[in-house]
């Protein structure tokens, strides 16, 4: 049962990023293998079986194997930095990034439903304009963007992230 | 890594679990995400920005909280629905993580429970990470 409805809020842990005009957007489209799952669930020391073991998916209701809650970052952080290692900062950071540093600010998820090995996702980031604002050590540069997953039309998890920039 | 549960009220804790990333473990999360941001596996770049050690991703954080509260749920038969976290100061490599949910309301509805719960990772003498996650539980 998931009660959660794909046009409502969900909870606010920080600055919000509706309302902001978009920035860019790209769509890539990413075929989700049982090793992509077991690399990311090893990554993060998941060991529930239903990661690793098809059977023991299959045993709980699924096709495949199931991938991690927060696999998604697996397939949305790359879009727009994939890029040749010559285009990257000295920080190791793509150009596209912009400049200055980079840390993680808040991050809002909502699951509809699991992502498993075999589906085709639909990634979609979209980048809203940074803002600036002044913090307790400087000056700070937001940078909002929005992911949604999709599988067979259906959005199955939507990440809003605000990244700071100092 | 440890687990424990209690029982589902508000107030209470939900799930806690310690983790303690190291080299392997911020080397293998930049990895399976693509990010080749130096401060993540360098520790002498990192050093050269003013941290004191390699910091673990804040996506690496919210990846370790999601799966804890996964865990939880599925051990219960649930589900979570959504997650939001703020990261408010860093996590350095090696360092000791007490991921914690703690009940903040629970409302029976048709078989099912919706909870909602405080997010919290701690080290020694920070906090980390603050936030909130819905998660679907049957009552028992």
């Amino acid at each position: 049962m998931n009660t959660a409805t794909r046009d409502e809020g969900g909870p606010d842990a920080g600055p919000p990023n509706q309302g902001t005009k978009v920035l860019d957007e790209i769509t890539v489209t990413r075929r989700v293998t049982q090793d992509d799952v077991r690399r990311f669930a090893f990554a993060i020391g998941a060991d529930d079986p239903i990661h690793h073991d098809v059977e023991a998916a299959r045993a709980q209701g699924y096709d495949d194997l199931v991938a991690p809650a927060y696999f998604f970052v697996s397939l949305g952080m790359p879009i727009g930095v994939e890029v040749p290692i010559t285009e990257l900062r000295e920080d190791g950071l793509a150009r596209t990034n912009g400049g200055g540093r980079r840390v993680a600010g808040t991050t809002e998820v909502r699951w509809f439903e699991q992502i498993c090995a075999g589906d085709e996702v639909a990634v979609t980031r979209r980048r809203m304009a940074p803002t600036v604002t002044e913090g307790k050590s400087g000056t700070l540069t937001i940078f909002p963007s929005v992911f949604t997953f999709s599988v067979n039309g259906e959005v199955v998890v939507e990440q809003r992230a605000v990244g700071i920039g100092r | 890594m440890k687990e424990s549960k209690t029982v589902m009220e508000p107030g209470t804790l939900l799930v806690t679990r310690t983790v303690q990333p190291r080299e392997v473990d911020l080397f293998l999360f930049s990895a399976i995400t693509w990010n080749p941001h130096r401060i993540h596996y360098d520790r002498d770049y990192a050093r050269t920005e003013g941290y004191p050690d390699m910091l673990v991703a804040g996506p690496h954080q919210a990846a370790l909280l999601a799966q804890m509260l996964s865990d939880y749920a599925r051990s219960c038969g649930g589900r979570v629905e959504s997650m939001a976290v703020r990261h408010r100061s860093p996590a350095y490599c090696s360092q000791v993580l007490e991921l914690e949910a703690v009940v903040s309301r629970a409302a029976v509805d048709a078989g099912w429970c919706r909870v909602e719960a405080d997010l919290r990772i701690r080290a020694a003498d920070s906090l980390v990470v603050t936030g909130r996650a819905g998660l679907m539980l049957p009552v028992a």
